[in-house]
């Protein structure tokens, strides 16, 4: 798998520009990134360019790799990372979008990738991000009746015993 | 005694043949433990090293061991393994299952404490015993399959001191270690 310049698709400005023709102005930010070049795009346009990406000649992501978010408490928000990745071209791409920390959502990918249901189950269940229009967002991981979302970084439980201080070691 | 569980017996020899005495105790707990079965039940990492005590390396059948794939014609279970929360509501039903006489090994820090690991982990339950009475506990992270032997012939010295009373007599509810049963979300059905 070959990622950031080296790879055999289209260039990340030029990707950028495709979207603002096909779905609108909602790309806010394009980065090489480390490893991943990303694509930070309005939380609202993550279906449409979820479809775009699937269903673009020149693009053809035709693999959705994971959704998964990561939580950013000093700034209140969370961030959905979609990984997607194209097999023809074998070419790697992040897109990132920000929603609030509570009650955040985004529209529901699942209709357009089949893989995006469990996945956004999963994203529901450990952050609660909620996906509009999901067939069936239950939790997936945690156990039935479980309360609150373990991955967010102020989540507390009773189930959370620390190891006793006194360690042999510590 | 050796590896393999003997049946103490008295042999009267007579002409042309013989009379073997014992008591049924013995007889029944004899064979008890000379066909411990065990049911196919794996959680995690120890699961390893269980399934390689079980083949032929290690050999569990010399000991009468064998897998059995339902709780019904099983009389141990392993718990090999980390015990998520999720998992242990379905772990107490399986022992629920199994046919009483019924001998639970707990393998490893996982099933015994909660494990080096995931002791501060929000979904791990802290100690098999928390939800299922044990009768062995094997030490280790994850036990070497003699360990787990070990353990296991430690099981057959404890069904050959039972009395008929004990092994087949009825479960006790009453002390059933039920902490984490009642009132809690673990065992919603």
């Amino acid at each position: 798998m070959r990622f950031g310049p080296h790879m055999a698709g289209l260039p990340l400005e030029q990707i950028a520009d495709k979207i603002k023709d096909a779905v609108g102005d909602v790309v806010v930010d394009v980065n090489e990134g480390d490893r991943v070049p990303f694509l930070r795009v309005e939380a609202g346009a993550v279906a449409r360019v979820a479809r775009f990406f699937r269903d673009d000649g020149e693009l053809a992501f035709d693999f959705l790799m994971y959704i998964t978010a990561v939580d950013f408490p000093d700034e209140d928000k969370l961030t959905l990372v979609y990984h997607y990745f194209s097999y023809r071209d074998e070419q790697s791409l992040m897109v990132k979008a920000d929603v609030p920390r509570r009650g955040g959502a985004a529209r529901s990918i699942a209709h357009i990738y089949a893989a995006a249901d469990w996945l956004e189950r999963e994203v529901y269940d450990l952050f609660g991000v909620t996906f509009e229009g999901h067939p069936n967002l239950t939790r997936i991981l945690t156990p039935e009746g479980f309360e609150g979302h373990p991955l967010l970084k102020d989540f507390a439980s009773e189930d959370y015993v620390p190891f006793p201080d006194k360690m042999p070691g510590k | 005694m050796g590896v393999i569980a003997r049946l103490p017996v008295y042999w009267e020899k007579l002409p042309g043949g013989g009379i073997v005495t014992t008591n049924l105790e013995k007889l029944l707990n004899w064979s008890r433990a000379s066909s411990i079965w065990y049911m196919i039940f794996g959680l995690a990492c120890c699961a390893i090293e269980m399934m390689a005590a079980g083949a032929s390396r290690y050999d569990f059948d010399r000991f009468g061991m064998m897998f059995r794939a339902t709780p019904r014609q099983s009389d141990l279970m392993f718990i090999s393994g980390t015990i998520t929360l999720k998992m242990a509501p379905r772990i107490r039903r399986l022992w629920e299952q199994l046919a009483e006489p019924r001998y639970v090994v707990a393998m490893g820090s996982c099933a015994i404490s909660g494990g080096g690991f995931y002791y501060d982990a929000y979904s791990v339950l802290k100690g098999i015993d928390k939800i299922i009475p044990v009768d062995v506990y094997v030490p280790g992270c994850p036990p070497r399959p003699e360990a787990l032997m070990h353990g296991c012939l430690k099981l057959q010295e404890k069904i050959k001191r039972e009395s008929l009373v004990q092994a087949f007599g009825s479960f006790d509810e009453e002390h059933a270690p039920r902490e984490r049963l009642e009132g809690r979300w673990i065992l919603a059905k």
